[in-house]
């Protein structure tokens, strides 16, 4: 009795070098031609000569291949991969989808963990984007400074004595505009009951500082701070709406503040920015009486923000300013003997409170992320512990490393 | 005309097999046509890497067959050659012989 000859086969070193140098996607194809033509040979000349035919064959196409594998590499973007692997990601999603409706307890844990790791990361991003982040919303605002006064030794002071600043703007070139400006809210009377509002009495130079512009009527204009000149009043725009209803007719009209008839001679667009503070509803003028402590230099004030210059920078303005108090300090010393002034970016000045906090919310939010990221690792994991038998058959069914790992990623 | 209009000699050879061989072009009768016809070695390898380098180009479509039925059989990679890769092959081969026309190679065939 005969027992039939064993098939002959490609040497194993030669496969795999073959198998080595091929693209991963086109392995398959090639090492299945391979195999063919070597059965073409063995059929016409015997496995001896096919063999060597075979490794005359790997060397004549190792270069070419393993070329192609460094395209491949270098390029994994070309259209025909992207397909491919668009393919497999489509393919590998609809099964994490089915094995998710397999044991959606862990499916819903793990999608609510993630979702509470994301969506406050989000939260917190979201407000210190808009709020560390962003500039300021107005024009320029990048450019915009404050002046703070400081007694020697001692911590900045927001407020400064207007004939110094008067000085300032008179001494120091690098600001484009200073707008001095002062808050003194005011009594509404209006409907039923008197009410306290916000308000800010400024010089002209506040609206171009700040980009602001009139939706209707006019701003406040030089002619207005003027000793004795009627006066007027520019309302925010939410509080128009608010406590007037959007009354168009009330722009040249008059309400009453602290007792006394003014006219609305404009409202502010919608989109005005007000420093220092958002709820300010009315911009009255700032008329300086020459006689009254407004124009003493031991009465500090007065807030003022300044645009430096285009092509100026913040530490020459700086040192300017400190130059021109120096000789402020000399002309005045029984009033400014002990008092300089300093340049502070208006952006710290309105978010340096929170600065700090908000820091510190968003480092606290990102290790809840990661908390969530590594629970959900955990339970990824122990899902693929319990699958490893699944593995162990995609493997033998030709499943690559790379696919079967591929596979796992699509599902996380 | 664009720079990648152009084909290697490598590349008009397969084209021009896959044109004569239609639905039967995969490598290994691309092989065995370009060897018996053009009389010059032409490894697996090398075919396979010009056909994804056609295929790149839009010059080349290819069709993965379902797996011969035998124990283990395998599914073979059908290539056909496309109308842009047809122009192709016509501009570059319409070329050589513009180039060549008229000139004494003064070589026997």
């Amino acid at each position: 009795m005969t027992t039939p000859s064993r098939p002959a086969s490609p040497p194993p070193l030669a496969q795999l070098v073959v198998r080595l140098a091929s693209p991963p996607n086109e392995r398959e194809f090639v090492l299945g031609d391979f195999h063919e033509a070597f059965d073409e040979r063995v059929a016409i000349a015997g496995a001896g000569a096919a063999r060597a035919w075979y490794w005359r064959e790997t060397f004549r196409s190792v270069a070419p291949l393993a070329k192609r594998r460094l395209r491949r590499i270098r390029h994994p973007d070309s259209s025909r991969n992207a397909v491919h692997h668009i393919d497999h990601l489509i393919a590998d999603v609809r099964h994490a989808l089915r094995l998710s409706r397999r044991s959606p307890l862990a499916s819903l844990a793990i999608v609510a963990t993630m979702a509470l790791g994301i969506a406050s990361t989000t939260a917190v991003f979201s407000a210190t984007n808009a709020v560390l982040l962003r500039p300021l919303p107005f024009p320029n605002s990048e450019r915009a400074v404050e002046l703070n006064s400081v007694y020697r030794g001692g911590t900045p002071n927001r407020f400064l004595a207007y004939p110094d600043l008067a000085d300032f703007r008179r001494d120091v070139r690098d600001f484009s505009a200073i707008t001095v400006f002062s808050q003194n809210d005011v009594t509404l009377q209006h409907g039923v009951d008197p009410q306290s509002v916000g308000a800010l009495s400024v010089d002209p130079a506040y609206t171009r500082v700040f980009g602001l512009r009139a939706a209707i009527g006019r701003l406040i204009a030089p002619a207005d701070t003027v000793l004795g000149a009627p006066k007027v009043a520019v309302l925010s725009y939410g509080f128009w709406m608010r406590e007037f209803g959007g009354d168009r007719a009330l722009v040249g009209g008059t309400i009453r503040l602290d007792n006394e008839p003014v006219q609305v001679v404009g409202i502010l667009s919608e989109d005005a920015y007000l420093f220092p503070r958002a709820s300010i509803a009315v911009l009255t003028p700032l008329v300086i009486r020459p006689n009254s402590i407004m124009n003493n230099r031991g009465a500090t004030w007065a807030n003022a923000v300044a645009t430096l210059a285009p092509g100026m920078s913040f530490a020459q303005a700086g040192r300017d300013l400190s130059a021109s108090a120096t000789r402020i300090s000399e002309a005045f010393p029984q009033s400014n003997k002990f008092l300089t002034a300093r340049l502070g970016a208006l952006r710290e000045s309105v978010v340096g409170s929170v600065h700090a906090m908000l820091e510190l919310l968003a480092a606290a939010v990102a290790a809840v992320l990661l908390m969530a990221a590594i629970n959900v690792a955990n339970l990824i994991l122990g899902r693929a512990q319990s699958r490893s038998r699944e593995f162990a058959v995609r493997s033998a069914l030709g499943g690559s490393p790379s696919r079967v790992r591929r596979q796992a990623e699509s599902e996380a | 005309m664009p720079k990648g209009f152009f084909l290697g000699e490598f590349e008009v050879l397969v084209l021009a097999a896959l044109q004569r061989l239609g639905d039967d072009a995969y490598a290994v009768t691309i092989k065995r046509d370009i060897e018996s016809r053009a009389k010059r070695p032409a490894s697996l390898g090398a075919i396979h890497a010009a056909l994804a380098r056609l295929g790149d180009k839009g010059f080349v479509a290819f069709r993965i067959s379902d797996p011969l039925p035998v124990q283990g059989g395998r599914s073979r990679k059908f290539s056909r050659i496309t109308p842009a890769g047809l122009r192709a092959l016509r501009g570059s081969t319409d070329a050589l012989a513009r180039m060549i026309e008229g000139l004494e190679l003064g070589v026997e065939r």
